[in-house]
């Protein structure tokens, strides 16, 4: 039994050209505990099916033309916003890329870790508080009792994302689910909030969804990997298969143009061209014009994402099932 | 290498594209026909104005709106349809000097305070300093100086309004002179003025249309105000304040007398207010809606 | 080989709060604080850095884009720091720079040909500038129709090339690349840095390639400087510095880099040399060694006197008090 099933998703905007797909046809189990990363660069629409998944589209550009997001026993497209709003914080909860701004200057960290528990739980201030601290010591902000009165511009980008965290994670949410939580900030940061992570899911019990546009930080972190290509899915795979042995010539090429610390290379293997904006994408496979590997039917038709070997699934029409 | 760049979509340039939006902005052609309402009867007002606006005939007094007077006349049996065009004509010539007064102090202070920031200090204070002065007077004390007539109701309200176009100059260029492509220019070894000229003023553009065409109401609303206030141009220059100030006395008796130009104005003010809320939609990004 | 851009103890200070009628003045905040480098003609030296280490000022120094507050900058073996009006323009030919957001880096209302052309037009070479353009734009990988396009019409990629074609058309010999690709798509990254490597040996260009992915740097540069804090605290060859990086800063910056196969990762404490806490303000410097805050191999030295930049012949030059005993 999956945690979290999303069935077949396509989400739209409207915009001055008439609708655009952001998400097409997407499908993905969770499973309790596990974190899965999304990969994708922009455009891909990595970022709208978080958003999707979280009731948060921008209304009313944007819309679910069809699919189902199961969670709990329930069709979260269904679901009218007074009910996704108890299920956002203990079920299912967000970090966002940008902690300068995911944060409201005007109230103290304290006072939004309390606030978010007790929209979502009768309890007394004392126990709100006692609660926020503990929160808070667990996402390594030291003296935290006393960090409480302090306003977002006190704090640091490594320390605003840590508090972002304890507010997502402060009513034991089952899915955490964090879109870019490491962009903004440096790379030593960075390590240190990737640890962070994996440590709070192993102590906490929850399933991660975690976007991002950096294979690295995918090395760091995933079980099990979703490759997005211009709103669709292009591959899916346990980390270390897709790492191994990737099946589709994007990932292949995101895996090859990064340099590396390690190995030394005359030239990077850059991919040609640019992604296609949501309303120019070319017909058939949305790969095949920087596709190193397209021929003529790769033009004709979207390509079917099929398990080319167990548990490992590709749409690409180049690769034979092994 | 030449990369296997995709085609480049053909759009249009910047100012064409903005001009498509505001022609399919409601509210903005709205505003477009009630100001160019305006506008052509002002243009037109030697041609159009049936009596002269200054011609007495007491016999015609108070005479209601009717087919020989269009809107009436006033107590001294004058056409206020006549006076009212050339009331429109009044506003019109006094809202595009203040404007165009605007466009280059504005711009001219705006930019140097924004850009050579040794002398913003000393710009700025003496900008805040006539900014918190109310606007009406100051307005009349620089008539009192000056003398009540058109051409000094113009200079009056260019002094006033200027600081408000200038601030609103200067903190665009403050933004633009840290963009990438004006330290680009300088490294390429551009001057200043080339700098304001090819990369700082056309960006700044935008915001100052917007504002000038909010500055066109205002300017026509004080102007109205200092004539209905007896210190703007002497009666019986047909101003729209004029009109309505003497018809203050009649209101019981003969209201159209100080309700059709308070209409003409309400609608002057009302479509320029449109166009500006239009031009602020399509040209200032910060409040774009998103698509 | 001779320098081709020298930097002697250079400093930049900004005043952060002048002194006023009610308050005291406040000290000023170091951007770049006393650093002392040469770039040799035809190499790219790499510069790293997190952000707020003073980086990107420090490129902007060495071209003249801002004025030092103290300390020599030497191009070409004659000093460029005093310099005012013509003769600064006159050096600016041979100094560019290729700026981080391609958004940001073209002026919207001008066209292709413009913007690529201005710097030809300000150094009055005007009669054969539109076919330098032309060349320019076919250099960098665009198409002659590109030239009456505006930048909106481009993706990242595609500005950046034409922000590369505009820094370029001077034929500068010193280009300082203040995070080219960083904002760009990972798949768009590749192609721009081979794009940058090609026209370095075309062109012989000498880089400044500033950055915070370690990797893009490993790849373009041939040596590399690390700063923290507003000073260079470790520079050498790349593989010396990759490889056997001295300084406890480079080591933790290499160590958080993520890993490049899931087969790799190194989970839970000491496994890594991951540093803790953040970067202190450069408003409120630490005493000492300023790294000393965040350092695993802290000793009382280190927090009373700064360690100065010393190193043996091959080039490897690091300051801390403590690089021979963890060596």
């Amino acid at each position: 039994m999956s945690l979290l099933e999303v069935r077949d998703l396509t989400t739209v905007f409207r915009t001055g050209r008439g609708e655009v797909t952001a998400v097409e046809d997407i499908s993905f189990d969770l499973a309790e505990g596990e974190v899965l990363g999304i990969v994708g660069e922009s455009g891909s629409g990595k970022s709208v099916t978080a958003l999707t998944i979280m009731g948060l589209l921008p209304r009313p550009t944007a819309r679910i033309r069809s699919g189902a997001i199961r969670f709990g026993g329930e069709d979260l497209t269904r679901l009218p916003e007074s009910r996704m709003q108890r299920i956002r914080g203990p079920g299912i909860a967000m970090v966002f890329q940008e902690p300068m701004t995911s944060l409201n200057p005007v109230f103290s960290i304290g006072d939004q870790i309390m606030e978010t528990i007790r929209a979502h739980e009768p309890l007394s201030p004392r126990a709100a508080f006692s609660r926020a601290v503990a929160m808070l010591e667990k996402v390594g902000i030291a003296s935290a009792a006393t960090r409480m009165a302090d306003y977002p511009h006190q704090l640091s980008g490594g320390q605003r994302q840590r508090v972002m965290l304890a507010i997502a994670l402060v009513c034991r949410p089952r899915v955490l689910i964090a879109d870019e939580p490491t962009t903004a900030l440096d790379v030593t940061i960075q390590a240190q909030i990737l640890d962070l992570l994996l440590d709070l899911r192993d102590e906490l019990g929850m399933a991660i969804i975690l976007i991002t546009h950096n294979m690295g930080v995918i090395a760091e972190t995933a079980d099990r990997v979703l490759v997005m290509y211009a709103g669709r899915i292009a591959e899916e795979a346990p980390v270390a298969g897709l790492f191994d042995a990737p099946l589709h010539p994007y990932t292949n090429g995101l895996l090859e143009c990064v340099p590396s610390l390690t190995e030394d290379r005359a030239r990077l293997v850059a991919i040609p061209g640019t992604l296609p904006e949501a309303h120019r994408r070319p017909p058939g496979c949305r790969y095949a014009p920087r596709c190193p590997l397209a021929a003529a039917d790769c033009g004709h038709g979207l390509p079917p994402l099929r398990a080319l070997v167990p548990g490992h699934r590709a749409a690409c029409l180049r690769i034979a099932p092994s | 290498m030449a990369a296997e760049d995709d085609f480049l979509e053909v759009r249009q340039p910047p100012w064409r594209a903005a001009t498509r939006r505001l022609l399919h902005h409601r509210l903005f052609l709205l505003g477009l026909i009630l100001f160019g309402m305006v506008a052509i009867v002002a243009i037109l007002a030697p041609w159009i104005a049936p009596q002269d606006p200054n011609k007495l005939a007491m016999r015609f007094k108070f005479r209601p709106p009717d087919r020989d007077f269009l809107f009436g006349t006033d107590n001294f049996g004058r056409s206020l349809w006549s006076r009212v065009i050339w009331g429109a004509r009044l506003s019109m010539l006094i809202g595009s000097s203040v404007v165009l007064i605007n466009a280059v102090c504005g711009t001219a202070i705006g930019a140097a305070a924004g850009y050579f920031r040794q002398i913003d200090n000393v710009l700025m204070r003496v900008n805040d300093a006539l900014m918190a002065f109310p606007a009406v007077l100051l307005a009349i004390a620089v008539t009192a100086v000056l003398g009540p007539s058109v051409n000094d109701v113009i200079i009056a309200l260019g002094i006033v309004y200027t600081p408000r176009t200038a601030r609103i100059v200067r903190s665009s260029v403050i933004v633009l002179r840290e963009m990438d492509y004006v330290q680009a220019a300088v490294a390429a070894g551009a001057g200043h003025w080339r700098i304001l000229r090819r990369h700082i003023l056309p960006n700044a553009l935008a915001p100052l249309i917007v504002q000038l065409s909010f500055l066109f109401a205002y300017a026509v609303l004080t102007e109205a105000t200092l004539s209905f206030l007896g210190v703007g141009a002497v009666p019986p220059t047909p101003t729209w304040g004029n009109i309505m100030a003497e018809g203050r006395q009649y209101m019981i008796d003969a209201p159209w007398i100080i309700a059709i130009p308070g209409l003409a104005l309400m609608m002057t003010v009302l479509g320029l207010n449109l166009l500006g809320d239009g031009l602020r939609d399509v040209l200032d990004p910060r409040l774009r809606v998103q698509s | 080989m001779t320098p081709l851009v020298e930097a002697v103890d250079i400093t930049k200070h900004y005043d952060a709060r002048h002194g006023g009628m009610f308050r005291a003045p406040a000290p000023p905040l170091r951007a770049v604080d006393g650093v002392s480098l040469s770039i040799m003609e035809g190499e790219t030296l790499g510069l790293v850095g997190e952000s707020g280490c003073g980086k990107s000022t420090l490129g902007r120094l060495l071209i003249r884009l801002l004025p030092v507050t103290g300390g020599t900058i030497r191009f070409a073996g004659t000093d460029i720091s005093g310099l005012e009006g013509k003769a600064l323009r006159a050096v600016r030919r041979s100094m560019q720079i290729v700026f981080q957001d391609p958004y940001g880096a073209l002026n919207p209302r001008m066209t292709v040909e413009d913007i690529v052309m201005e710097p030809l037009v300000i150094h009055g070479a005007a009669r054969d500038a539109a076919a330098r353009v032309a060349e320019m734009l076919s250099l960098v990988g665009l198409p002659a129709r590109a030239r009456d396009r505006f930048p909106h019409e481009f993706s990242g990629g595609q500005r950046q090339r034409i922000g590369i074609a505009r820094a370029l058309v001077l034929r500068p010999k010193f280009v300082v690349c203040d995070e080219p690709v960083s904002a760009l798509d990972v798949s768009v990254q590749a192609q721009i840095v081979n794009l940058l490597r090609d026209l370095q040996g075309e062109l012989g260009l000498t880089y400044l390639f500033i950055a915070h992915d370690l990797g893009v740097v490993k790849h373009i540069s041939d040596r590399v400087a690390v700063m923290y804090l507003g000073k260079v605290v470790e520079i050498a060859g790349k593989a010396s510095l990759y490889q056997a990086p001295r300084h406890p800063y480079t080591r933790g910056l290499i160590a958080s880099v993520p890993v490049t196969h899931p087969a790799q990762r190194r989970r839970g404490a000491g496994e890594r040399h991951r540093l803790e806490g953040d970067i202190p303000s450069a408003l409120n410097l630490p005493s000492g060694c300023r790294f000393h805050t965040r350092c695993p191999f802290v000793i009382d030295l280190c927090r009373q006197q700064e360690p100065v930049m010393t190193g043996g012949a091959d080039g490897h030059l690091v300051a801390c008090h403590r690089a021979q005993a963890i060596g």
